[in-house]
């Protein structure tokens, strides 16, 4: 989520969008300094004056996708999704890809097959497995490196997955459809 | 046996192969050496199984 466009901002605070702490991913309460290199990188200022001006509508994140998220089959049966895969359930906007070039999204959602639960994230063509940290949505995390990583050439499709670590729900719907902002840092 | 090289990645080990036409990185840390090569395999099994089903 980018900090406020205006207003006010401040280095500490538990205000999702005018807290410079929680934007940087850390806690609110953090000890940070306008002069550190992390906050003039979010603040786009290398060097010289630097103030908290500087930081309005700043973004840590290198994406940011809503998935409308949609379910197919039964919530609670042996098999359901969650998410956004094309053609099949839910939808995605913009869908392109900052840090792989605008690469396609083509799915983004979760699977539960039996006790499995996974989620995914693809993109049409050969990508390298790089270019962020974390993807995170509704409070969790999904790090790059704890992902399974492929390249699938059969289907020209680069995917990562890891296991849902919320069991099941990670869209947080049980029915129906709901918009979920999806970011990756 | 599956022939695999390895790569640190923000502190994390990955095992970089080849598997059926798919370029595969998984991360490796954790587990101990001699279930390296079965955690592999069931990385592989997984995978497939997702591909064969569309999900």
């Amino acid at each position: 989520m980018a900090l406020a466009s205006s207003g006010t901002l401040s280095i500490g605070g538990s205000t999702a969008n005018r807290s410079i702490n929680l934007e940087l991913g850390r806690s609110a309460t953090a000890t940070s300094s306008l002069g550190e290199s992390a906050l003039r990188t979010l603040a786009g200022v290398s060097s010289g004056a630097i103030s908290i001006s500087d930081f309005y509508g700043a973004s840590s994140s290198l994406d940011t996708q809503t998935v409308t998220s949609a379910i197919s089959g039964t919530y609670g049966s042996s098999f359901y999704f969650q998410g956004y895969r094309s053609g099949v359930h839910g939808s995605i906007s913009d869908g392109t890809c900052n840090f792989k070039a605008g690469a396609t999204i083509i799915n983004l959602y979760s699977s539960h097959v039996y006790s499995t639960d996974r989620v995914f994230f693809e993109l049409t063509g050969n990508y390298t497995n790089s270019g962020f940290t974390t993807m995170s949505f509704n409070g969790n995390n999904y790090a790059r490196t704890s992902a399974t990583y492929s390249y699938q050439s059969g289907s020209n499709k680069t995917q990562w997955y890891w296991t849902d670590p919320t069991g099941g729900n990670p869209f947080g719907h049980t029915s129906g459809t709901l918009a979920v902002t999806v970011t990756w840092t | 046996m599956i022939t695999y090289t390895t790569k640190e990645d923000n502190g994390v080990t990955l095992a970089v192969f080849t598997s059926n036409d798919i370029n595969f990185e998984v991360p490796i840390y954790g587990v101990e050496e001699d279930n390296i090569q079965q955690h592999l395999q069931n990385t592989i099994d997984d995978t497939l199984e997702i591909i064969e089903r569309g999900y």
